[in-house]
């Protein structure tokens, strides 16, 4: 009994948790790391913000109103990077996802417990000068300046929005584990997919970052993909919390004219507590898309943002989820209309069956000097069984009159009149519903251009809807997604 | 701060406070008062004529001494003290306006302006009577478009008539104090049953210290088919009112409540903080309608909530046009099958004010529906929030609700905000939130400039068509007045 406690106090001074960061513990990661002073310097710049800090709580932070963090994340789990055998060859079977299967890659990146797996580019696309690497290879080569500049730019270390961010942010800026850098020299349009896999084979505290900078012109198409969960091993019913934790955060920096595709899938398994924060920082005349796929994952909390910080910046941000019984789904766009003429979009579709919980928690910004700014936002969901709960927030800040916005919500159950229609041309009740389901979130999918990820997605509902009980689907007779 | 008055056992203290410092400022104000002169909202009476005030600041011993003072039954008084308590605990709210400059010390919670009620127009103090003939009370009742005139001056109703054939109905149209005299076991069936003490920060300040507001009953089926009006007004600088208002719609009946406000100007913050609470039996229909004009130093903070049972109405129409700060979200608790709830708002907000206005639904039975209809202007560097909620329980089943939020900025420096929350427990709900946010544009204007109009009266033709949805829902006389109101705002609205 002595000895199993002893242990435990050993391991915690050691390997840390989230909850218990040291200094001494970063500058030890660091140095065994090889990472230059000054991103030493920035992970203690994020650990003072840090310690400042309190873990969110959904009295306090507004934000988190609608998931208890407290409840959900467990923040006693140690870090996977530091923990004993991480270090250690084991050899864990991984999931196979779309990245596996991109058709013709430009790079693909595979990311397993905080280690970098595998890194591969295409020789020709290297050859033409685009640059996938670990973050932390890129912090100590020659990429080091644009690294500098930009790492930790639209989070607590910046200037900018990201200056506020809650102790989750703080946390991955300050123990972020493994990192991958993407870069797409000026004009360079890299017109075929770069994977990044990231997987969670182990309990524990996993803290992702990306970086990706598109210079001037530049095109990227960044597919990021989370797989794992599922744990062999891990005794689920003596713990409430999901054993895996993981607080990703991804920097996107879209350069003048450029255009940036992030489409993000989240598969995790039940015992896995998601947190990402995906922000890109727009400049002139730069477009940034965000597509998001939820469907697994015990709690996920996404947040994908955009700050449009130079005239004619434009975002284009959809996504959908598909909760089942005991997953609390948590998607909060945040658009911030920083500069004038600039464009944003923002549509999520979700769907709801079982015992499970969605919120959508939208926010548009629009700064006073943001003249001849253009918001749209747009939340639907559709409850499929009872026991569902789905919370809708599309919230407008607006300081500046010459603008144009709107949003809207709307919640409901499958239309009868859709379900008639399909009937009464002889389509049994099970494939009219499938259909309905499907037809429902069509209109974000198809704006996926990855055809593997398009497969992937309508496979993945189609299983949701072929898994669910149909008989318990509820009908209304009032359209829940009204075209107005 | 507190004054020697708070002392308990010794409320009678008739001397108004004297604080050397504040009568210069107040004389100050007086002198830039009297010289604005024809301002029409402006007007301030001497503080002679209180007869009694609490001092200012708030501890349990003046709570206790202002429910002595109004010789109140126990259960009263272990009420506020209770309030109180929970007053003290809970915190400010972190979300909504900026409530950092409110200086709760500095505030009187207790004004008393004359000893006695009332019984008729010659009875009221002259100065009284005077500020009455520049709100045009009495000519309203002449004109007999209002049922009653419950007309509190700050903290004491003065004067209060109702009509004779609704007394001969049964109708109860007092003030609250009086009512609980009264009438304390209907009172106390009722009172803070909606709206409890512990509710938030402001409903137990409210529950600890309340003063005058109406009271009104209406018995089983009858029907009440011209407005009740009252007027509140404040005059003591630093005074918080702190009204509390209670109707009971019996089943089958109907009234409309009307209340509104004007303020006089003064420089520092005044607080106040009202409770609402109105109970709709089944088949009952309450309208309440409030236009806000406090001035624009006043932090209103009212808390207003309907609980409408089997088949009822309740509609919520709420303007807010003065304050510096409002926040002020009227709810209705659908409480049983088919009940149904409205809010109209309508808010306007100038240079420093902060207009965080909205509505909240909460459906707790079967086939209930609700709607929000919400229309916001701010002006120069003012802001409006919409701020609502649209709550489905489990349980609720078919379940109807539609929100509509539409802002109208009239220029570059304003601000305007939504935020609404819609949390949806049934998945037979249909609910539909739509929001919009525009300019007056320059098509417009030189659409209607083309047509010799200007452009103050085209701007000024283009709000009035804005806020028509509600206007339109008003009675004749508070829709010409909100007009009016709005018409003064928007002087000089292009720059």
């Amino acid at each position: 009994m002595t000895t199993s406690l002893d242990t435990a106090t050993r391991e915690v001074a050691v390997h840390p948790t989230l909850d218990t960061l040291t200094e001494d513990y970063l500058h030890g990661m660091s140095a065994d790391a090889g990472e230059p002073a000054w991103l030493s310097d920035r992970r203690q710049q994020a650990l003072s913000t840090w310690a400042a800090q309190s873990w969110p709580d959904r009295k306090r932070d507004e934000f988190w109103r609608n998931t208890p963090f407290a409840r959900l994340v467990d923040v006693t789990q140690p870090l996977v990077a530091g923990s004993p055998g991480a270090r250690e060859t084991h050899t864990v079977e991984l999931a196979e996802g779309v990245v596996d299967r991109l058709d013709a890659p430009a790079a693909t990146v595979t990311m397993v417990d905080g280690d970098l797996l595998e890194v591969r580019v295409d020789p020709e696309w290297a050859d033409r000068g685009l640059v996938v690497l670990g973050l932390r290879d890129a912090a100590a080569g020659p990429w080091a300046g644009i690294v500098s500049e930009h790492l930790g730019s639209l989070t607590t270390t910046g200037h900018g929005s990201g200056r506020d961010e809650d102790r989750t942010i703080s946390a991955n800026d300050a123990a972020w584990d493994a990192g991958v850098f993407v870069y797409a020299p000026a004009d360079l349009e890299v017109k075929a997919p770069i994977g990044i896999q990231l997987q969670v084979t182990r309990p524990g505290v996993h803290m992702p970052r990306l970086l990706v900078k598109a210079e001037h012109h530049a095109t990227l198409q960044v597919v990021v993909e989370h797989l794992g969960g599922e744990l062999p091993d891990v005794d689920r019913t003596a713990r409430a919390k999901a054993p895996a934790v993981v607080d990703e955060v991804m920097e996107v920096i879209a350069g003048d004219g450029s255009q940036v595709d992030v489409v993000s899938l989240h598969e995790h398994g039940d015992d896995v507590a998601f947190l990402a924060l995906q922000k890109a920082g727009v400049h002139r005349d730069a477009t940034v898309r965000h597509l998001s796929v939820t469907l697994g994952g015990a709690t996920v909390r996404l947040r994908p943002e955009a700050d449009l910080l130079g005239p004619g910046a434009a975002a284009a941000y959809a996504g959908i989820y598909f909760a089942d019984d005991g997953q609390h789904f948590d998607v909060q766009p945040y658009m911030r209309h920083i500069a004038g003429n600039t464009v944003s979009n923002v549509l999520y579709k979700g769907a709801l069956q079982g015992d499970s919980r969605t919120v959508f928690r939208g926010n548009v910004f629009i700064h006073r000097d943001a003249k001849g700014s253009d918001t749209q936002e747009d939340n639907r969901n559709l409850i499929l069984t009872k026991g569902a709960r789905a919370d809708s927030t599309p919230f407008l800040e607006i300081e500046c009159a010459d603008i144009t916005a709107g949003h809207g919500s709307a919640t409901g159950q499958i239309d009868a009149r859709n379900l008639f229609y399909l009937q009464s041309r002889g389509i049994p009740r099970e494939d009219a519903l499938r259909l309905i389901v499907l037809g429902f979130f069509n209109e974000v999918i198809e704006r996926i251009d990855v055809p593997i990820v398009v497969e992937r997605a309508r496979a993945a509902i189609e299983r949701e809807v072929a898994d669910a009980d149909l008989d318990a689907f509820t009908v209304s007779e009032v359209a829940p997604d009204r075209d107005d | 701060m507190s004054q020697t008055t708070s002392t308990p056992g010794t409320p009678g203290l008739d001397a108004p406070p004297s604080v050397p410092a504040e009568e210069t400022a107040r004389d100050r104000q007086q002198a830039i008062a009297d010289d604005l002169g024809d301002y029409k909202f402006g007007w301030s009476d001497t503080d002679d004529g209180y007869s009694f005030t609490s001092g200012r600041g708030l501890t349990s011993e003046v709570v206790a001494a202002i429910s002595e003072r109004k010789d109140e039954p126990a259960w009263m008084r272990d009420l506020r003290l209770r309030a109180f308590e929970a007053y003290e605990r809970r915190p400010m709210p972190n979300w909504g306006a900026d409530l950092s400059d409110i200086h709760f010390d500095d505030i009187f919670y207790y004004v008393e302006a004359a000893e006695k009620q009332a019984n008729s127009w010659e009875d009221l103090p002259p100065e009284i009577m005077e500020t009455y003939e520049k709100l045009g009370i009495p000519e309203a009742e002449r004109k007999r478009l209002v049922a009653g005139v419950a007309a509190q001056y700050e903290s004491t109703v003065l004067y209060h008539k109702v009509r004779e054939d609704l007394e001969e109905r049964g109708v109860i149209f007092q003030d609250t104090d009086t009512a609980l005299r009264e009438h304390e076991e209907l009172f106390r069936k009722h009172f803070a049953t909606v709206i409890p003490a512990n509710d938030n920060k402001f409903a137990a300040l409210n529950t600890a210290v309340w003063s005058g507001g109406s009271f009104i009953w209406i018995p089983e089926g009858v029907e009440v088919d011209i407005p009740l009006q009252a007027y509140f007004r404040i005059n003591k600088q630093n005074m918080g009112q702190f009204e509390r208002t209670l109707i009971i719609a019996e089943p089958g009946s109907k009234v409309h409540y009307v209340e509104g406000c004007t303020a006089p100007i003064y420089s520092s913050d005044s607080l106040h903080s009202a409770v609402v609470e109105i109970i709709v039996k089944e088949g009952a229909k309450v309208r309440y309608t409030t236009i806000q004009n406090w001035s624009t130093n006043v932090y209103n903070l009212v808390t207003k909530r309907a609980m409408a049972y089997r088949n009822a109405t309740m509609e919520w129409i709420d303007g807010n046009i003065g304050s510096k700060v409002t926040m002020k979200y009227p709810a209705v608790w659908l409480m049983e099958e088919g009940a149904s709830g409205e809010v109209l708002s309508v808010a306007y907000a100038k240079d420093g004010q902060h207009q965080d206005a909205g509505a909240k639904m909460v459906h707790n039975a079967p086939n209930t529906t609700s709607n929000i209809l919400s229309k916001s202007i701010s002006k120069g560097a003012g802001r409006t929030s919409y701020r609502g909620l649209v709550k489905i329980t489990p349980g609720a089943t078919n379940a109807r609700a539609a929100v509509k939020c539409d802002a109208l900025m009239l220029d570059d420096e304003s601000r305007t905000d939504t935020y609404p929350y819609m949390e949806i427990g049934e998945e037979d709900a249909t609910i539909e939130h739509e929001a919009t946010v525009s300019k007056v544009s320059d098509e417009q204007l030189f659409y209607m400039q083309a047509r010799g109009i200007d452009e103050d009266e085209a701007t000024a033709m283009i709000v009035r068509g804005f806020i028509e949805p509600i206007a339109r829902e008003l009675p004749m006389e508070y829709a010409v007045e909100l007009n009016r109101l709005i018409a003064l705002e928007m002087e000089g609205a292009i720059g």
